[in-house]
């Protein structure tokens, strides 16, 4: 008994100095051969001491990996360079020239020389340009990129703004920068720093750059990209399942912690020095203090993005899975639309509706009382049953709201699809169908037909909740033309059509006609 | 007394607001214009009412729901852009500062100073409000507008909404940490 106790003792104390063992002299061995963890960071490096400085480090293992592909090419040998999209909010467009026609920016689009971008109201759009610049443009923009060229060991890039405002950050990549900003009355030259140009009725201005909210944009551009990073270290398109990696390392070197930015920020010019050497010298002084305190209150208003930026990619860089990678990426994108300043309130489906007819364009269909929706909702098919062969419906309809829904989709949105529109209302009509005719019509009928219609704008004009909203109106303007001549008042052919549904006999939720 | 009369003969056609034939709106009534009409609108010498009210409410609500001038007429005297400046309008007379200065304050939430404050919003103390903020530099309620100083103004709204609405997203987590601090402190 007594040997088997201090067998087990043995075994014990075995086991907690293995465990010993394995806590303290594991690590410290590791941290001699640089094999200090599973994910890719390279050997020989010192541990990092938080997740924060991990991901630091992380960050700029992979801008070593891009710089390297940042090096001059031989004399007289040019490569022309690219745009990539980061980050589009609102009406964004863009064309690759004057002949060429507009089309939605969007995330990951490329652009090359002669590219033109306009934004509309509450909008913007960030883009890496070329490999050395990233350009913020403002709401109500026209910018054009008529240079991208790398040529022998200088970067040159022209950014033209015609109107509006862009952010330009530049930073120094190891080439010599010829960066040029064109405005109607002027042009700047920029050797490695960050400013906001505006062009306005009052001339051109300098003003501090948001860079901070660049940052925060690039960080979430590249952290929607970490994944791949993370789960490799190649950066060839062959390996990765993003394609536009390749382009954006190429492209977009150094993100936003990066020592070349640092170099900027130690010994570059500040906006306001910036505007010391390019503005018109008699509103210098102005301007100067403009840019000063322009600077001061970007600088108060948008540094806690960035912070909130890096607590995210530190959540990233712990995260363990590939799901959760994905989850926490999801999170990032939805945080961006929050964090950078341009939420716009009226968005599409962020309010809540009680009922389909409350939805933006169905005002028509919201003003009729609900004692008499369930007319409307017969009216409707009633006008779709041309065929004389139904025998509950003794008086055919003209397919009058089709026709006209059709002519104002045509002229409100240039849509022409006679055959989706006629799907949709075949699904109207194998509802009427199929309605048990001793129920009568109710208000729920039209909520279904409401319903049939509002998926077809919406699938129709995806993404456009404009469109959307305008392709209910046609609808509503389409069932009030065919069957009321004023408020209330419905026309002839909407007594013609209720003839069926009085023939039914079944009553409805009330009667219009009187 | 003949003086008199000639001196306003001379006066009365000047103090008439200045027109346009079409308004930018007539050349493009499309939803779906709205970079063509900001386009051609930065070209314009002048800009009418009609386009002005079509612009703010663009800016304000996303969309403008109206297909006539009643119609934004109507939408912006809900909304108090018209207080303090006569009507009717005519939609192709010159749209004033100071219209636009009441429209800028209404949207902005400027509560003004004591005058604005007892009398509510007027072109004239809007429109000091507006030149203070840099919104409307140098201008006085009865001038008119070319179509890219327009813009630059819709920009400056635009600008300004953006920096107050961060100003209050700062000032709640501020007063969140703050409470937050103060619940720590009290466990």
């Amino acid at each position: 008994m007594t040997r088997l106790i201090s067998l087990n003792t043995a075994r014990l104390a075995t086991v907690i100095l293995c465990l010993v063992c394995f806590v303290t002299v594991v690590p410290l061995m590791a941290q001699e051969t640089g094999q200090i963890e599973p994910s890719g960071t390279p050997a020989m490096q010192p541990m990092p001491s938080s997740n924060i400085d991990f991901v630091r480090q992380r960050i700029r293992t992979l801008e070593d990996t891009a710089l390297e592909a940042v090096e001059p090419l031989p004399e007289g040998e040019t490569k022309e360079l690219h745009a990539i999209v980061m980050y589009a909010h609102g009406r964004v467009q863009w064309r690759s020239g004057p002949e060429a026609s507009w089309q939605d920016a969007a995330i990951d689009h490329e652009m090359k020389s002669g590219a033109m971008i306009r934004t509309g109201l509450k909008s913007a759009l960030t883009l890496r340009v070329g490999l050395n610049a990233t350009i913020l443009i403002d709401s109500n923009s026209r910018v054009n990129l008529p240079n991208l060229l790398h040529n022998g060991d200088t970067l040159e890039t022209a950014v033209k703004v015609t109107r509006g405002q862009a952010d330009i950050k530049v930073n120094r990549v190891g080439l010599t920068n010829d960066f040029s900003v064109i405005t109607p009355t002027g042009a700047l030259a920029v050797k490695g720093t960050g400013f906001g140009v505006r062009s306005d009725a009052y001339g051109t201005s300098i003003i501090g750059s948001r860079e901070n909210m660049m940052n925060a944009i690039e960080v979430h551009y590249y952290a929607t990209k970490l994944a791949y990073y993370l789960s490799g270290g190649a950066i060839s398109s062959t390996n990765q399942a993003n394609p536009t990696l390749a382009a954006l390392l190429e492209t977009a070197p150094p993100p936003s912690t990066n020592k070349a930015e640092e170099q900027d920020a130690a010994d570059a010019d500040t906006a306001a020095g910036e505007a010391i050497s390019t503005t018109n010298p008699i509103n210098q002084t102005l301007r100067i203090d403009l840019a000063i305190q322009q600077e001061d209150r970007n600088q108060e208003i948008t540094s806690y993005i960035e912070e909130q930026f890096l607590e995210d990619l530190q959540a990233l860089a712990d995260a363990a899975s590939q799901e959760e990678v994905e989850e926490i990426i999801e999170e990032l994108e939805e945080e961006i639309e929050e964090e950078v300043e341009f939420e716009d309130d009226n968005a599409d489906g962020e309010e809540t509706y009680q009922d389909v007819w409350e939805l933006p364009g169905f005002g028509e269909f919201n003003d009729i009382p609900d004692m008499y929706k369930g007319e409307i909702a017969a009216a409707i098919y009633f006008d779709l049953v041309t065929d004389s062969a139904h025998e509950e419906v003794p008086y055919p309809g003209s397919y009058q709201i089709p026709y006209l829904f059709e002519q104002k989709l045509l002229e409100r949105l240039d849509y022409s699809d006679p055959n989706a529109v006629t799907g949709m209302m075949d699904l109207i009509v194998a509802f009427g169908d199929n309605h048990e005719e001793t129920e009568g019509a109710t208000v729920e009928d039209l909520r279904v037909v409401l319903t049939i219609v509002d998926t077809f704008c919406r699938s129709t004009f995806a993404g456009d909740p404009v469109k959307i909203q305008i392709c209910r109106e046609c609808y509503s303007q389409a069932m009030y033309e065919a069957f009321f001549d004023g408020p209330l008042e419905p026309n002839s052919y909407f007594d013609y059509l209720m003839q069926n549904y009085e023939g039914g006999g079944q009553g409805g939720g009330g009667e219009i006609t009187p | 007394m003949l003086l008199l009369a000639t001196c306003l003969l001379a006066i009365g056609p000047g103090c008439q607001r200045s027109t346009v034939e079409q308004s930018m709106l007539q050349r493009h009534p499309s939803e779906l214009d709205d970079f063509a009409f900001w386009d051609d609108l930065a070209s314009e010498p002048i800009i009418s009412n009609d386009d002005a009210l079509h612009a703010l409410i663009l800016m304000e609500d996303g969309r403008d729901p109206s297909t006539d001038f009643e119609g934004r007429t109507a939408i912006a005297s809900e909304k108090g852009w018209l207080e303090g400046t006569p009507t009717p309008l005519n939609p192709n007379e010159s749209v004033s500062v100071g219209l636009l200065s009441v429209a800028g304050c209404r949207m902005l939430g400027i509560q003004g100073g004591l005058t604005m404050m007892i009398f509510g919003d007027s072109p004239r103390y809007c429109t000091r409000e507006l030149n203070a903020l840099g919104i409307l530099p140098g201008l006085t309620p009865n001038e008119a507008l070319t179509g890219l100083e327009f813009i630059t103004f819709i920009d400056a709204l635009e600008e300004r909404d953006r920096l107050q609405r961060a100003w209050e997203r700062q000032e709640t987590a501020k007063a969140d940490t703050t409470d937050a601090d103060a619940e720590g402190g009290t466990k």
